[in-house]
C-alpha cells in the first residue's frame, strides 16, 4: 500500500475565530484515485481546496500533498499540482493566447500543444479577451490551463458551476481522456455527484466541517445496497449529509 | 508577470497628461484667471501636477498592481511571494519613473517650470514611495474605498503618535538644519522602510482575512512613519554630538582657560566627498553649523558649549575657571533674543540668559568683559552695568546716571568704554567729541563714579586723523587700547596709586600696555615710556613692525611682523623690561604664516601660528621665556617641549 | 455504435454494468469476430467514465475469450474455440431462466403457466 498522494489529518480552519468552517478533517487520497468530494454548499470544498494549494496556512491539524506541506514548500508543490478553481481566474482583459503566453513563461514543463487542444476541441477564439468569453468558455479555458501544467494532482473545485450542459460534457470528456493519458489523482469537489459518478473511483462526503464517509465508490455502494438503500452516488450522499451518519 | 503588469497599468500614466493638456489649451488661447497671467495659469497647472497629481497616480498604480491581481491565480503559480513582490516591486518603480518622465515631457512640452535638479530629485523619491505606500494600501484591502480609509487612520494614527514623541520637531529641524544632500539619509532610509512595509504586509496577509490584513498594513505604516521620524531625531542627535578626531572643527578662535583647557571656535566640517557632492549639485552650503567646544590638548573628547547657539563673543575670566558667551539664538530656537551664558571649565552652563538686543548698550564695544584676578563678569547693559560674581551668581548693578553730570554746553559722548586698570579700580572713559575726555572711577562705597583725570581739547579741533595708534585688547585689562582725543593717542594706567595719563602723538606708532609702562614701537625703535612720569626707561632698535604684545612681570612677549627686506618673517620676541635686551623666539615664520596674539594667564601666553594647513596654538612661558607647548585644535594633537629651546 | 446504458441507481457496479452489457453484445450477433471495438480512451469518453474501468472491462472479457487486444492496432472481438459459444450463451440464458422460476414460485405461478407466458413471449 503505498503512500496516499493527499494525507490530510485533523484539519482545522476558520475565517472568523470561534466559526470554523473546516474541523478535525481528515481523509488520505490514494495515488491514481479520483475521488469525489461532495458535500453541500458552504461545507468547506473551496476552503480544502485552498488549503491544500497553499494559500494559507492550516489553523490545527495537517496537511501532505504528494509528500509536501502545501504553505511551507508551496513553490515545489505547484510544479506538480494544478488547480481549477470555482469561480475561473483570468485576467479579463488579456486576450486567450496571451493568457496561455503567460502561464507558458510562468510554468517550467508547460504542455502547449496539450492545452492548445482542449481550446481547439472547445472551438475558443484564440484572440478574443478573456472577459468577452461565456462562462462556460472562460471555465474550459480554465481546465485547458490547468491542463497545459506537467501536475501529478488535479484539484478541481466545483468547475462545472455555472456551466451548460454542453460545456459541463467537455470538461468530463476532457478530464476522462486526461486520466487515460496520463497517471494523475484527482480531487474532484463537485455538487453534482449523479454526473461524474462514472469516472470517481473514491468518494468523501463532508458535512459539518468533517469528513463523514469516505472510501473506494465500489464499497460505499456496496455498503449502501447491503443497507437496503439506493446505491446511486446521489442517494448515497444524501442520506450521509442528512444527518444520522453511519460509521 | 512584469509584462502583464506594465501593459495593465501603463494607461495610469495619462492621468499626468490631462493637465499638461489643460495647460497647452491655456497658453494657446492666451486664457487669464483674475490676476494671473496665462504663463502663471500654466505653471500652477504644471507644478500641481508634480506636486498632486503624480504622486497620486503612482500611489494609484502601486495600489492597483496589488489590489486587482488574481490572487488566487498568482498562488498556484511555481513562483516565491518573494519573487512575485519583487516584480509588483519592480513594477511600481517602473511605471512611477514612467509617470515622472511623463510630467517632465508635459512640462518641457508646453512651459518649462522653474524646478532646481535637486527638487526633480524630490519628486522621484516622493513618487517611489507613493507607489510602494499604493501597494502597501493594495496589500491590505483589496478595495480602494477601504484603502483610502484605512490609508488616513493609520497615517493619522502614526503622525499622532509621531507627535506625542516630538518626532516632527526633528524632522522640522532635519530639513532646516541638513541641506537636502545631508538629508539624503532619511529619504533613502524611508524608501528602505517603505520597501520593508510591503514586503512584511506581503508576507504576513491572508487571504479572506481582510480585518487581519489592514490592521498588519496599519501597524506597518505607523512603525515606517516612526521609523522614519526616529532616523530623523538620530541624526539631528548626530548633528548635536560633538565632533572626534577626523571632523573636527574648522576653527576660528581660541580662547585659553584654566586647567590647560581651551574654548575652541569653529565651524563643524563636514566629509570632504559631501562638500564634492554638494558643490556638483550647485548648493551653496559651504560652512556647517557653527560650534563652540571645550577641549583639552591630549583628550580626545569635547565639550561643547551650549547647545545650536552661534556664540559670537567668547571671553574667559582671568583665572581661567570661567568664559563668558554672548551669541544669536540656534536654527531651533522658539524664543528670540540674544544668549548670554557663563561656563565652567567642565562645559557646564553657570549661567544662562536671554537678553533683548535693546537690553545692552551696544555703543561700547566690549559688552561682556571680567575683573582682573577675580570671577566677577560684568555686562554692559541699557543704563547700568551689571556685576555679577560667580559662582555665587549675587548680582548688583551700577547705574551709569550714578555719574557726574557732562560738562555745560558739551557736545554728545562719542566713545566711551569701561575696564579695569588693575584688580580693583573699574574705569569709565568718556569722550565729549573734541572738546574733552572724562575718566570716572566707581566707588564702591559710595556707589558712584568719581572723575579720575580730565582732558579739555584744543579750542580749534586739530583735524588731524585720530584713530592711528593700534593696540591689543586683552582679558579687560583696560585700556590696553588708547583714547583717540585731540590729535593724539592717549594710554591710561594706575600706578603709585594714582591714575595716570600718557600721550603718544605719532600716528605711525605701535603701544603695548605693560605694568611698568607703555612700550612704544615707533621709527625702527622701540622705548619704555613710565607710568609714573613719562620717562623713557629705555631706547633699542627693532627691526620688526610691532604687531601686539602681552606683558608678565619684567618681561613682554611682543609679535613683531615684517618689516622691510631684511626681516621677511613673523618674528615672536621677548623684551626684557628693565633694560630692553631682546631675545627672539622660535624660529622664523615661512612666509604666509602669522602669529597671533590669544591670551595669557599667569604666566603663560598662548600664540596661534596660522596661514599654515591648520592652525597651532603655542604656549609660550614668559618667565621662563621660551615655548613650552604646542596644540593643533583641528586633530587634538598636542606637544610638550620640555627642553630649552 | 455500441450502445452501453449504465444505470447508476443499481445496486450493480457500473464495472459489472459495463461488462455484462458488452458480454452479451459480444456473444450476440451485435459483434462479429473480427470487428473492432471502441478503445478503452473512446469508450470511457463515449460513457464518462473512468478509463481505468473499461481497461479492467476489456481485460476480464479478454481473459474469458471473448475479445483479443492487439497492442497497436486496436481492440477486436474474438472468436472463442468451438462451440464455446454456444455454451456461453446457453449458460446466460440458464442463469436467466433460474431466475425466472425463482420468482414464478416466489408469486404462486405453476411450472404450466410459467411455460405458457415463455411461449406466448416467443411467439411475439
Amino acid at each position: 500500500m503505498s503512500d496516499p498522494v493527499i494525507a490530510i489529518e485533523k484539519l482545522r480552519y476558520a475565517y472568523c475565530p470561534g466559526r470554523p468552517v473546516l474541523r478535525d478533517l481528515s481523509l488520505a487520497v490514494p495515488a491514481g484515485a479520483v475521488m469525489g468530494f461532495l458535500g453541500p454548499n458552504g461545507a468547506g470544498k473551496t476552503t480544502l481546496m485552498h488549503l491544500l494549494n497553499g494559500f494559507m496556512p492550516p489553523d490545527a491539524g495537517a496537511a501532505r500533498v504528494l509528500g509536501r506541506e502545501p504553505w511551507r514548500e508551496r513553490v515545489a508543490l505547484q510544479r506538480r499540482l494544478a488547480f481549477v478553481p470555482e469561480h475561473p481566474p483570468a485576467y479579463p482583459w488579456l486576450t486567450v493566447a496571451a493568457f496561455l503566453a503567460f502561464y507558458r513563461r510562468a510554468c517550467p514543463g508547460w504542455d502547449e500543444a496539450a492545452a492548445q487542444r482542449r481550446l481547439d476541441e472547445a472551438a475558443i477564439p484564440m484572440d478574443q479577451p478573456c472577459g468577452a468569453l461565456s462562462r462556460g468558455q472562460q471555465g474550459l479555458v480554465s481546465l485547458a490551463v490547468a491542463l497545459g501544467r506537467p501536475a501529478e494532482v488535479l484539484l478541481l473545485d466545483d468547475p462545472t458551476l455555472g456551466l451548460d450542459v454542453l460545456a459541463r460534457r467537455r470538461l468530463y470528456t476532457a478530464v476522462v481522456e486526461e486520466l487515460a493519458a496520463r497517471a494523475v489523482t484527482i480531487l474532484f469537489a463537485t455538487h453534482l455527484p449523479a454526473e461524474v459518478e462514472g469516472v470517481l473511483t473514491h468518494a468523501a462526503f463532508v458535512a459539518g466541517g468533517r469528513i463523514v464517509a469516505a472510501g473506494a465508490l465500489e464499497d460505499l455502494k456496496g455498503a449502501a445496497a447491503a443497507a437496503g438503500r439506493s446505491a446511486a452516488l446521489e442517494d448515497i450522499a444524501l442520506h450521509h449529509w442528512g444527518g444520522d451518519h453511519a460509521a | 508577470m512584469l509584462l502583464k503588469d506594465l501593459r495593465h497599468q501603463a494607461w495610469n500614466v495619462s492621468l499626468v497628461l490631462v493637465l499638461p493638456l489643460a495647460a497647452g489649451i491655456v497658453k494657446l488661447t492666451g486664457l487669464r484667471w483674475g490676476d494671473y497671467r496665462p504663463a502663471d495659469v500654466t505653471e500652477i497647472l504644471l507644478l500641481l501636477n508634480l506636486l498632486a497629481v503624480f504622486p497620486l497616480t503612482a500611489a494609484l498604480t502601486g495600489f492597483r498592481l496589488v489590489g486587482q491581481e488574481h490572487w488566487t491565480l498568482v498562488e498556484t503559480l511555481p513562483m516565491s511571494r518573494a519573487r512575485v513582490l519583487g516584480l509588483k516591486l519592480g513594477a511600481a518603480a517602473l511605471l512611477a519613473a514612467l509617470a515622472l518622465g511623463a510630467v517632465a515631457a508635459g512640462a518641457a512640452l508646453v512651459q518649462p517650470i522653474p524646478m532646481a535638479g535637486w527638487q526633480w530629485t524630490l519628486a522621484v523619491l516622493i513618487g517611489l514611495t507613493a507607489a510602494w505606500v499604493g501597494l502597501l494600501a493594495g496589500l491590505a484591502v483589496g478595495s480602494l474605498g477601504s484603502s483610502v480609509v484605512w490609508v488616513v487612520l493609520s497615517a493619522l494614527a502614526a503622525l499622532g503618535l509621531a507627535a506625542l514623541l516630538g518626532l516632527w520637531q526633528a524632522l522640522a529641524l532635519c530639513l532646516k538644519i541638513y541641506s537636502l544632500t545631508t538629508s539624503l539619509p532619511l529619504a533613502a532610509v524611508a524608501m528602505i522602510l517603505t520597501v520593508g512595509a510591503v514586503a512584511a504586509q506581503s508576507a504576513l496577509r491572508r487571504p479572506h482575512r481582510p480585518v487581519r490584513n489592514a490592521l498588519t498594513a496599519a501597524a506597518l505604516m505607523i512603525a515606517l512613519v516612526l521609523g522614519t521620524l526616529g532616523m530623523a531625531a538620530v541624526l539631528v542627535a548626530g548633528a548635536f554630538a560633538p565632533p572626534h578626531r577626523s571632523e573636527a572643527t574648522f576653527l576660528v578662535g581660541v580662547q585659553p582657560l584654566a586647567g590647560g583647557r581651551l574654548v575652541v571656535d569653529g565651524y563643524w566640517h563636514r566629509p570632504a566627498w559631501l562638500y564634492g557632492l554638494m558643490d556638483r549639485l550647485g548648493f551653496p552650503d559651504a560652512y556647517g553649523l557653527k560650534r563652540t567646544v571645550l577641549m583639552e590638548p591630549g583628550r580626545d573628547a569635547l565639550v561643547p558649549l551650549g547647545g545650536l547657539e552661534r556664540w559670537e563673543s567668547a571671553t574667559a575670566s582671568d583665572d581661567g575657571r570661567y568664559v563668558a558667551m554672548l551669541g544669536y539664538p540656534g536654527p531651533a530656537a522658539r524664543t528670540p533674543g540674544l544668549r548670554f551664558a557663563v561656563f565652567d571649565t567642565a562645559g557646564r552652563a553657570v549661567l544662562r540668559r536671554i537678553l533683548q538686543p535693546a537690553e545692552l548698550d551696544w555703543a561700547f564695544t566690549n559688552q561682556l568683559f571680567w575683573r582682573p584676578g577675580a570671577a566677577e563678569l560684568y555686562l554692559v547693559q541699557a543704563g547700568y552695568l551689571r556685576r555679577i560674581e560667580l559662582p555665587s551668581g549675587r548680582e548688583n548693578v551700577l547705574p551709569f546716571a550714578a555719574a557726574p553730570a557732562a560738562p555745560a554746553g558739551a557736545p554728545a559722548i562719542d566713545w566711551q568704554d569701561f575696564g579695569f586698570l588693575d584688580t580693583d579700580t573699574l574705569c569709565w572713559v568718556r569722550r565729549y567729541g573734541p572738546s574733552a575726555v572724562e575718566g570716572l572711577v566707581w566707588q564702591p562705597d559710595a556707589g558712584r563714579w568719581e572723575s579720575a583725570f580730565r582732558m579739555e581739547g584744543p579750542a580749534a579741533p586739530a583735524g588731524r586723523r585720530e584713530d592711528a595708534v593700534t593696540f591689543t585688547v586683552m582679558n579687560g585689562a583696560f585700556p590696553c587700547r588708547g583714547i583717540p582725543f585731540a590729535g593724539a593717542t592717549h594710554f591710561v594706567a594706575r600706578a603709585d596709586q594714582a591714575v595716570r595719563v600718557l600721550r603718544l602723538e605719532d600716528p605711525q606708532a605701535v603701544a603695548v600696555h605693560t605694568e611698568a609702562g607703555l612700550l612704544v614701537e615707533a621709527n625702527g625703535q622701540v622705548e619704555l615710556r613710565r607710568w609714573t612720569d613719562g620717562q623713557t626707561v629705555f631706547r633699542r632698535p627693532f627691526p620688526h613692525a610691532l604687531s601686539g604684545g602681552v606683558s608678565f612681570g619684567d618681561r613682554a612677549l611682543l609679535v613683531g611682523r615684517p618689516r622691510g627686506g631684511d626681516m621677511p618673517a613673523d618674528r615672536l620676541l621677548l623684551v626684557d623690561l628693565a633694560d630692553g635686551r631682546l631675545t627672539p623666539l622660535g624660529d622664523p615664520l615661512p612666509a604666509g604664516r602669522v602669529y597671533w596674539l590669544r591670551g595669557r594667564h599667569g604666566a603663560v601666553a598662548q600664540v596661534m601660528l596660522s596661514g599654515g594647513e591648520t592652525p597651532i596654538l603655542l604656549w609660550v612661558d614668559i618667565a621662563k621665556g621660551r615655548i613650552t607647548g604646542s596644540f593643533e585644535p583641528e586633530s587634538l594633537d598636542s606637544k610638550t617641549v620640555n627642553s630649552e629651546q | 455504435m455500441i450502445q452501453i446504458t449504465i444505470n447508476p441507481k443499481s445496486p450493480i457496479p457500473i464495472f459489472e454494468q459495463i461488462k455484462e452489457r458488452l458480454r452479451l453484445l459480444l456473444l450476440g450477433d451485435a459483434l462479429a469476430p473480427g470487428d473492432q471495438l471502441p478503445s478503452v480512451r473512446q469508450l470511457a469518453v463515449q460513457l464518462t467514465v473512468n478509463p481505468n474501468t473499461v481497461a479492467k472491462v476489456y481485460r476480464e472479457l479478454e481473459q474469458e475469450g471473448l475479445l483479443a487486444n492487439h497492442p497497436g492496432k486496436g481492440c477486436f472481438a474474438a472468436a472463442p474455440p468451438g462451440g464455446r459459444r454456444r455454451d456461453e450463451r446457453r449458460a446466460l440464458i440458464r442463469s436467466e431462466a433460474r431466475a425466472l422460476a425463482e420468482k414464478a414460485r416466489a408469486v404462486g405461478l405453476s411450472a404450466a403457466e410459467l411455460i405458457a407466458i415463455i411461449q406466448e413471449e416467443i411467439h411475439e
